[in-house]
């Protein structure tokens, strides 16, 4: 009777020990997926009755007094923000000018925002940016970009003295290509993913950078990417200063990987 | 004799009239599934007093949305009872048009429900004017959404969006004047789409139908009494036949009752 009462005794311990380290090993892996070198949101609101660009970066558990970067008497709108492994952030943002709708950008050096420029592209509508900076601590950018009805997906990065010339990054077609996302893995590649219309459909178009060129791939790791970077999600405060979090774009560069999400669909 | 002669004749050619007079529209009062109505849309269509999801959309509370209240100005008619015709609701809040694309095809395509349905009441773009999406872009969205129906045999009600105070820079005059433009093309084209302007039957109460916030609490969606003006306006637009009675219902139940005891007869 005493031998089997130790056994079971021995057993049941076992089952806790077990049980216990299994609970601790799930918390690890889950509670601190990577650590996160950089987290960034960038919204618009008219806190003052003008609409502007905010940005405020996630800092020791703390977000950052926002800071206004526009200074628009227009509307301003599908702001995205990116930030490089030297602190440097980015923003960009579309601007509703009488009757086209213009990219706009600044950069910030030692917590000072630059006035806002144009980035011209020689297109009337230019909307739905998506930003990552790369390993090199580039920005790219990929957006909506239209002539008539039909967008294309247009790209340019920041070379030294400005922004490269926009390209058109498909060929011509008489579709809607919308809803650009631009991801960097964490080997340091820049994916892209927007979306076509194929056979009266809207499919998901993946591409990454090969060093010269866009490049078609088969499968699209945004998926996965925006897993990794954004779960788990209460690793991350959500910011109370945020009104409309559909207008808000949070950007994360974790483990080297990068992407943006909208506040909303976080 | 003259006058029993000239009452044969005049009774014989009253009774032929009543006979071929009957037939018409015959064929719009013969079979039930020509009668059920699928509601697809974003939060407006999906409304917020769902219960749970069903093999014929979201199965709601009987205050949910304006497929409630359509049914029953639909069913209220004492000729439509015997069809108890049905609004299947496909809302889905949140939802732009380039989603609703896919999602259409795919509810279409993969259609359960034991009930036929002949109409698609569509209501979308609200959410891409949210987004900052270009007009023309939507406009090709819906185009797409009709051609889906189409394919699948509906006849097309397209209606206008309500109001946004929410979302003062929301061009919903723009869209709706693109939607107005798309009806009417695609009505003078291939005969199947009506437009069903909620925004102009709506926004003259949008106040009233916005206070006392609704279950969105925003001025965004309506309240109960909103949803009903919604589902009147909707009412409004169907064709006749889903509204009153064939022309001699009498003699239409007298040939269904016929058709009825011969039936009977054959089972026994």
């Amino acid at each position: 009777m005493q031998r089997r009462t130790i056994v079971y005794t021995g057993l049941i311990s076992c089952f806790l020990v077990l049980v216990s380290t299994g609970v601790n090993a799930f918390s690890k892996s889950h509670g601190s997926s990577g650590e996160i070198s950089d987290i960034q949101i960038v919204w618009t609101d008219n806190y003052d009755e003008s609409e502007q660009v905010y940005l405020s970066h996630y800092q020791k558990g703390e977000w950052s007094l926002p800071v206004q970067i526009s200074k628009s008497n227009t509307y301003v709108f599908h702001a995205v923000s990116g930030v490089g492994s030297r602190g440097k952030r980015w923003a960009v943002w579309t601007r509703k000018d009488k009757k086209n709708h213009s990219l706009q950008w600044s950069v910030s050096s030692h917590s000072n925002w630059s006035p806002p420029q144009e980035i011209k592209s020689g297109l009337p509508d230019n909307r739905a940016t998506t930003m990552i900076v790369d390993s090199n601590n580039t920005p790219w950018i990929v957006w909506e970009g239209a002539r008539d009805s039909y967008s294309d997906i247009y790209w340019s990065r920041w070379k030294e003295d400005g922004w490269s010339a926009p390209e058109r990054i498909h060929g011509a077609n008489k579709v809607p290509d919308i809803e650009p996302e631009l991801f960097l893995d964490s080997s340091g590649k820049i994916f892209l993913s927007y979306q076509t219309v194929q056979q009266k459909r809207y499919v998901t178009v993946s591409k990454s950078w090969d060093g010269k060129k866009w490049k078609s791939v088969a499968v699209n790791p945004g998926t996965s990417i925006k897993q990794r970077l954004f779960n788990p999600k209460n690793t991350i405060k959500y910011p109370q200063f945020i009104q409309k979090d559909h207008q808000a774009t949070l950007y994360l560069r974790r483990n080297g990987t990068a992407g943006s999400t909208l506040l909303s669909t976080y | 004799m003259h006058c029993r002669s000239n009452f044969f004749v005049v009774s014989t050619s009253l009774l032929w009239c009543l006979f071929v007079v009957s037939f018409f529209p015959a064929k719009s009062y013969g079979e039930e599934e020509t009668r059920n109505l699928l509601a697809f849309g974003d939060s407006l269509t999906e409304a917020c007093y769902i219960d749970g999801d069903s093999e014929c959309g979201w199965v709601g509370t009987y205050s949910n949305g304006y497929e409630s209240e359509l049914e029953s100005l639909l069913n209220a008619h004492p000729w439509n009872e015997r069809w108890d015709i049905r609004v299947f609701n496909y809302g889905k809040g949140g939802e732009q048009t380039y989603e609703g694309v896919g999602r259409l095809a795919d509810v279409l395509d993969n259609y359960t429900c034991d009930k036929p349905v002949k109409f698609i009441l569509l209501m979308e773009g609200t959410n891409d004017l949210l987004h900052h999406k270009n007009i023309g872009q939507i406009e090709y969205n819906l185009e797409l959404m009709i051609g889906i129906s189409r394919g699948h045999g509906l006849e097309i009600l397209l209606a206008t969006i309500p109001p946004d105070p929410e979302s003062p820079y929301k061009n919903i005059l723009g869209l709706n004047e693109a939607i107005r433009r798309i009806a009417e093309e695609q009505a003078a084209k291939y005969g199947d789409v009506t437009l069903v302007d909620q925004y102009s039957a709506l926004a003259p109460d949008w106040v009233s139908y916005t206070t006392p916030k609704g279950c969105y609490n925003d001025l965004t969606h309506p309240n109960d009494s909103g949803f009903d003006a919604m589902a009147a306006v909707w009412y409004e637009s169907l064709p006749d036949f889903m509204k009153q009675p064939p022309p001699l219902p009498g003699l239409m139940l007298l040939f269904d009752s016929v058709l009825v005891q011969q039936e009977e007869d054959v089972i026994q």
